[in-house]
């Protein structure tokens, strides 16, 4: 009986670990489902403009330079550069062994190339401006072909890049979607638009359900080649927040874009380990019309708006979501020493008065805003503070987004009113930009000389530290004249399958699939 | 039957209805191209503003800057032969192409959605209306609650119970097999057999307080033949031209539906076509849209008109 029954045992034995080895291996899926936000509006990487569309480029295309896991520039199709002394011009030295998904070698003048038809108008890139550095950059995008751009192939591999003023940000702007590679194979339709075109990134596109989602297979002419963890990807629509959620917990997606709108304590007691927030590199703000009444002129009473905003109860109570409070522009790299409360609320009670105001002569504004009940919470909070501190009567108006970016924009009707900005680039540069005399998305009429100025030499300065510090001071200048009432640093929140690895806090909020990795613990 | 009368009940009536649904179309575009050059906000107010050379090259792309009369000739000609133009959004696709992919899901979710409800509407109301009590009560409180409440409440609910709850079903709707159709089809059923429910309900008890009810019963029919004979004849017709409005919800009031479901279809299409005055995209569907209901009416009267010959022009 005990020789039969042995080898029984070792049959069962064998079939019990062989199931739980396939069951095991079956709880790691073959594809990453990730929710992405919003339908991208293009994976042509000059086209593309949305968040949504660039999170997947960053894995179908690389640029000259890239980024690590955290966000540091690290090299990319290139791997090294130089700037010559005078900051005038780059040399871009690219790996060896660059090829496209479709295993056509990839070369400098393939870059060349790419830059050219970013700056093409005709190409219509919503990023362009980024690149307008570049000698010659800013004639092209007015439709003057003739002017020599300047970007050069000085070999195969080499790529010389020069500029009309110093730019020593150029590393980063190149690591944008606007500056990356693409191949447009002959004869390919055009209405195919950017799912034509052919990329050199980790991933390759097999296929694209427009309003669903968009699958990516691991490229085999990649330069880790078989190195990449996930073979597969699918980019899944999500543009409802609880819909997202629900799917995440359903098991059908393994990375969300976003939480749904519920205090942080019922997401943690529901979600656990899986809920990641970090700080990004992004401040919502008011803007203040500096060009109208009843802001125009009035610096104190610009000054008492700001400092009468309680933002600590702001971002505990209304947006409660991993918020910073904010006082600056710019996310501090460190703590910022914000004035007490108490402090805050005497001085900006005393400039109401000095600008004329008070409880017979109530100040009357206008705070618009993007319809969305976020928005709303915020501003009815912001106008309860406004009113109890010092009086001042709101009346909030909302608008649609499109008609709320028009009205913003032409500074008519405007007094006070939503701006954000999620910096492009990890560059306090990127933020300040937006409020030069010239810059199309001043919406504040924020104009100084002395700022542009500071910007200006900010570029012209090679000195990292130097160039910190001027950009400092022309924030401070913003600051100072009351352009803006700063009221919290963005957040990023995502849920994450606790089976994932290799997810980090990005402060610009990119997560390349290819950093992604299953726990293999979790298939034991 | 001869021809001269085939013509005249059949033939000439179906031309007059095609006609008059053609010029119904070329109203319907026109109205909203007209609505759509009037909404504040273009495609590309965006937070980024393009240089002027390259919103030039983008208003020229899309002929943003021809005149109305020149727009919605360019866009009927178009339209005829099957092209809706490029999408201002979706740089990468063509209004054609998007709405090829949603308007089958939409079609599909809505028929079933339909069938569903009419087929659980003609038992529970015929039920309901041939004993009072119980049943009756039990049928119209659930009829009613179900009417109540928003399709962006009982999704949610019926995902939580169903698909998180118990994990029968999947959470979305597209792309998970056959599973993933039951909740979208149940939340899109449920308020529209709460309607229908009541239509038969009331076209139930009509009939049996109808004299031809009382002279059927006087010829001794009862039970399946009573209803097979007597009832579900005068049924049809009514229900059939319910159907029609209980359709045009399916097919138009979807969205809510779709985002709770995450399904790519014709609802959330022109939903987000308005949001980004998508204006080719946002045509494209009411188009599409139109065509189908006229074409849905037309079906309909040809089938009322065959089951009903009083309605048959002389």
């Amino acid at each position: 009986m005990h020789a039969i029954r042995r080898p029984l045992h070792w049959l069962c034995a064998a079939l019990a670990s062989a199931w739980l080895a396939a069951a095991g291996a079956a709880t790691l899926p073959d594809v990453l489902e990730r929710g992405n936000g919003p339908e991208p509006d293009s994976l042509d990487p000059a086209r593309a403009q949305g968040l949504s569309a660039h999170q997947v480029l960053r894995d179908l295309y690389e640029g000259l330079v890239s980024e690590d896991p955290l966000g540091a520039l690290v090299g990319g199709a290139a791997v090294s550069w130089q700037a010559r002394p005078d900051g005038l011009a780059w040399t871009f030295t690219l790996r060896g062994d660059l090829r496209y998904s479709d295993g056509t070698p990839l070369y400098a003048a393939d870059f060349a190339m790419s830059l050219a038809r970013a700056l093409d108008p005709q190409t219509a890139a919503p990023y362009a401006t980024l690149l307008l550095p570049i000698a010659g950059a800013a004639a092209r995008l007015r439709g003057e072909r003739d002017v020599a751009l300047g970007v050069r192939p000085l070999d195969a591999t080499r790529l010389e890049i020069r500029l009309e003023a110093p730019c020593p940000d150029l590393p980063a702007r190149l690591s944008l979607p606007v500056a990356m590679p693409v191949r447009v194979p002959a004869g390919s339709d055009p209405a195919l638009g950017g799912r034509a075109l052919l990329g050199n990134g980790a991933y390759r596109l097999v296929d694209w359900q427009p309003g669903a989602w968009i699958e990516l297979q691991a490229n085999p002419h990649w330069r880790e080649g078989g190195g990449l963890p996930i073979r597969r990807v699918r980019f899944h629509v999500s543009d409802d927040a609880a819909q997202e959620a629900r799917r995440f917990a359903g098991g059908e997606l393994h990375l969300t874009e976003t939480i749904p709108p519920q205090s942080l304590s019922s997401l943690r007691e529901r979600f656990g380990a899986a809920l990641r927030i970090a700080p990004s590199y992004g401040t919502f703000f008011l803007g203040l019309n500096l060009e109208r009444p009843p802001l125009a002129g009035q610096p104190g009473l610009r000054e008492a708006l700001s400092l009468a905003v309680d933002r600590d109860l702001l971002v505990r109570l209304v947006t409660g979501a991993g918020e910073q409070p904010a006082w600056t522009l710019v996310p501090p790299a460190s703590a910022f020493a914000a004035p007490t409360r108490a402090e805050a609320l005497a001085r900006a009670r005393s400039l109401y008065a000095a600008a004329g105001y008070g409880a017979d002569r109530p100040l009357e504004i206008e705070l618009r805003f993007n319809s969305s009940s976020q928005n709303r919470r915020l501003m009815l909070a912001i106008a309860a503070m406004w009113r109890e501190q010092l009086g001042v009567r709101t009346r909030l108006r909302n608008e649609e987004w499109k008609v709320f970016v028009r009205n913003r924009r032409a500074r008519v009707l405007t007094q006070a009113f939503r701006g954000g900005w999620n910096a492009d680039l990890r560059d306090p540069l990127n933020f300040l930009e937006t409020f030069t005399s010239t810059s199309p998305l001043n919406a504040t009429g924020f104009a100084d000389a002395e700022f542009d100025d500071l910007l200006a030499q900010s570029q012209r300065s090679a000195d990292a530290t130097a160039r910190g510090a001027l950009l400092d001071r022309a924030e401070q200048r913003l600051l100072d004249a009351h352009a803006i009432v700063p009221l919290y640093h963005y957040a990023s929140r995502h849920l994450v399958d606790p089976r994932l690895d290799g997810f980090h806090a990005h402060p610009l909020d990119h997560h390349p699939t290819r950093f992604l990795r299953w726990r293999t613990e979790a298939a034991r | 039957m001869s021809l001269a009368r085939w013509l005249r009940e059949w033939l000439l009536p179906a031309v007059r209805s095609l006609a008059g649904a053609l010029l119904t179309l070329v109203v319907v575009v026109a109205l909203c191209l007209a609505l759509l050059r009037q909404v504040p906000g273009g495609p590309f107010d965006s937070e980024r503003l393009a240089p002027p050379e390259v919103q030039a090259a983008l208003a020229a792309r899309y002929r943003l800057d021809a005149p109305y009369w020149v727009q919605l000739g360019d866009y009927l000609g178009n339209a005829a032969q099957g092209d809706f133009g490029p999408s201002f959004q979706q740089a990468d696709f063509n209004v054609a192409e998007l709405i090829g992919a949603a308007l089958p899901l939409t079609l599909g979710f809505g028929g079933g959605a339909l069938l569903l409800a009419l087929f659980l509407a003609t038992l529970s109301g015929t039920a309901a209306g041939w004993q009072r009590g119980r049943v009756r009560r039990a049928a119209d409180t659930l009829a009613g609650v179900l009417q109540a409440t928003p399709k962006f409440v009982l999704g949610p609910l019926l995902v939580a119970w169903l698909a998180l709850g118990w994990g029968w079903l999947p959470v979305s709707g597209y792309d998970q097999g056959p599973q993933g159709w039951i909740l979208p089809v149940l939340t899109l059923a449920l308020p529209q057999w709460a309607w229908l429910h009541r239509v038969v309900q009331q076209q139930v008890q009509a009939i049996r307080t109808s004299p031809s009810w009382r002279a059927a019963l006087a010829r001794g029919r009862h039970g399946w033949t009573l209803l097979r004979g007597d009832v579900l004849p005068l049924l049809w017709p009514r229900l059939s031209g319910a159907s029609a409005p209980a359709a045009i919800a399916l097919l138009t009031g979807s969205a809510v539906v779709e985002q709770v479901y995450a399904i790519p279809g014709m609802g959330r299409l022109l939903l987000n076509g308005a949001i980004n005055r998508d204006y080719t995209l946002v045509l494209g569907v009411v188009v599409v849209s139109a065509a189908l209901l006229l074409a849905l009416g037309w079906l309909l009267e040809v089938w009322q008109r065959w089951l009903d010959p009083r309605l048959r022009p002389r």
